[in-house]
């Protein structure tokens, strides 16, 4: 009985002396909008997301010098072991199609491969099969021609383009707006990555500020997730004519900023930034299959956009700016 | 009987081997199973496992017949001089030095953007001020494994494979090719 005794004694005195001898609640009860309450004042954070809106590659990339030739070594190695080619097991003697083939084969050397140059492996030269320096055979633009030319078809397919050409049927990898250098047109740079980025309107008239450009960005209103608050942002700041796809629901990476070095650069209608002591923006990861951006009517004071490959973004962007994102984007 | 001597006339005209006689058989598939029979000298209680028709059979042959290359052809041995070897060597290690280097730069990169998407969701859980509120939104996963008739999942556009090659003309209807489908608006 003592033992019990005892130990309501001690829980007793314990709930009267946190009763008597509180004189102020523990400091993370307390409401930080209360003036005076905490010692120090908390710092006062603004949660923005930023949407990074990529066009994914459209063309494969472009191949190393070191990879076309290794490539063509390899099929000439494969053509001097693999058994001949069957071509009656193919073509039926005496149609159209066999004295077709027969002719562009002697035509060949009389090979049957069409990628392999002018190699063949039944012959007493067979053992000579490595290129020369500066020899073209192995080049894919080569073998396209050489397809083109025996079908016999290739200006059918270039249309009213004055720049694409007959030899290779109107096929390209650099489009007009390559040629162009169209920033804004998404038919540019199709073997890479490209990014939306898009420039506020400078604070003072006159004054152009060409290191400002940034991923679009906004506030996280109320009641919202970051991947609502990115859908909301992309589409009152470059239009709602883009089909994209938000990859997932969690940031792909992040930028924190302190207030005093963003007072030039932002529109003060938007945050007061002498209350605020950091900004910091979490990137949602985007795709966009068609459309296009349009800043037209949107209603974050943005002036113009680009779509560029990461190279050109960190030519685009500030220093500082730079460092935060160039690690959650892709190199191709 | 008209079923039971039909699914026999089938049964035999496509080789499987059947119990009933072909006494109730139409006089139209009489000279369909008699060609059968012809192609096929086993009895059809003794014949082997296979199904495979005589037209397959054929085929076979055919193939076997065109795979069939002269002794004078065939092995084709792969022989090296000793510098010749030695390039091949040479070429060997290069590019298996070059595919490791290419490798191992898609490693980092991965490794980049994992550790930007790492650093990215601890700031969130613990440096957004709302004590892990967006945070804990932001990991839920509805839907990630859903249909995008149900408003989750892959888009199919996404199925869009790379090309080596893009055209002048739009195949079919004309004109120029579409790329990029700048005009797309949102219904």
């Amino acid at each position: 009985m003592a033992p019990k005794s005892r130990g309501t004694a001690l829980l007793f005195d314990a709930f009267t002396t946190a009763q008597t001898t509180v004189e102020s609640p523990p400091i993370s009860n307390l409401s930080p909008n209360e003036p005076g309450a905490s010692p120090a004042p908390q710092p006062r954070i603004v949660v923005k997301a930023g949407v990074v809106v990529s066009r994914p590659p459209l063309i494969t990339p472009d191949p190393h010098p070191f990879d076309t030739a290794f490539y063509l070594y390899q099929k000439r190695l494969n053509e001097r072991l693999v058994l001949p080619f069957t071509q009656y097991f193919h073509y039926k003697r005496g149609t159209p199609a066999f004295e077709h083939w027969r002719t562009k084969r002697r035509e060949r050397g009389g090979i049957a491969a069409r990628d392999l140059g002018k190699y063949n492996a039944y012959t007493k030269e067979s053992w000579n099969d490595e290129v020369l320096m500066g020899d073209e055979s192995a080049q894919p633009q080569k073998i396209v021609e050489q397809l083109v030319e025996e079908e016999g078809r290739g200006s059918e397919f270039v249309g009213e383009d004055a720049g694409a050409d007959p030899k290779l049927a109107g096929l390209k990898r650099a489009t007009e707006a390559d040629v162009r250098s169209d920033e804004t047109n998404l038919e540019r740079s199709l073997g890479r990555t490209l990014y939306l980025l898009v420039r506020p309107k400078s604070q003072k008239e006159g004054v152009s500020s060409p290191t400002s450009w940034r991923f679009p960005s906004g506030d996280v209103q109320e009641k919202e997730g970051l991947k609502e608050a990115a859908q909301r942002v992309l589409g009152s700041s470059c239009g709602v004519n883009m089909n994209t796809w938000f990859v997932a629901s969690h940031p792909i990476g992040h930028c924190v900023e302190s207030a005093s070095e963003e007072q030039e650069s932002k529109p003060t209608d938007q945050i007061q930034s002498s209350d605020v002591d950091s900004e910091k923006t979490f990137f949602m990861k985007a795709r966009i299959f068609a459309g296009q951006a349009d800043v037209k009517d949107n209603t974050h004071g943005l002036e113009e956009f680009k779509w560029l490959s990461k190279e050109e973004v960190e030519k685009h962007v500030t220093p500082e700016y730079w460092t935060s994102i160039k690690n959650m984007l892709v190199e191709q | 009987m008209v079923c039971l001597s039909l699914r026999s006339a089938l049964a035999s005209a496509f080789g499987i081997a059947n119990r009933s006689s072909t006494l109730g058989v139409a006089p139209q598939l009489q000279h369909i199973i008699q060609s059968t029979r012809h192609h096929r000298p086993q009895d059809a209680a003794a014949a082997t496992f296979s199904t495979s028709s005589s037209t397959f059979a054929k085929k076979k042959a055919l193939i076997r017949y065109h795979l069939y290359h002269p002794t004078t052809l065939t092995p084709r041995p792969l022989r090296f001089s000793r510098n010749r070897a030695l390039r091949h060597w040479t070429i060997h290690r290069a590019w298996n030095l070059y595919r490791m280097k290419v490798k191992r730069r898609r490693e980092l990169e991965l490794e980049r953007q994992y550790n930007a998407m790492a650093a990215a969701n601890e700031e969130l859980r613990v440096g957004a001020g709302d004590g892990g509120k967006l945070f804990r939104k932001a990991q839920m996963k509805i839907g990630t494994w859903s249909i995008p008739e149900r408003g989750g999942g892959v888009p199919i556009e996404y199925a869009r494979g790379q090309v080596e090659w893009v055209g002048t003309v739009a195949g079919g209807v004309g004109g120029p090719a579409k790329i990029w489908d700048h005009e797309w608006k949102r219904a």
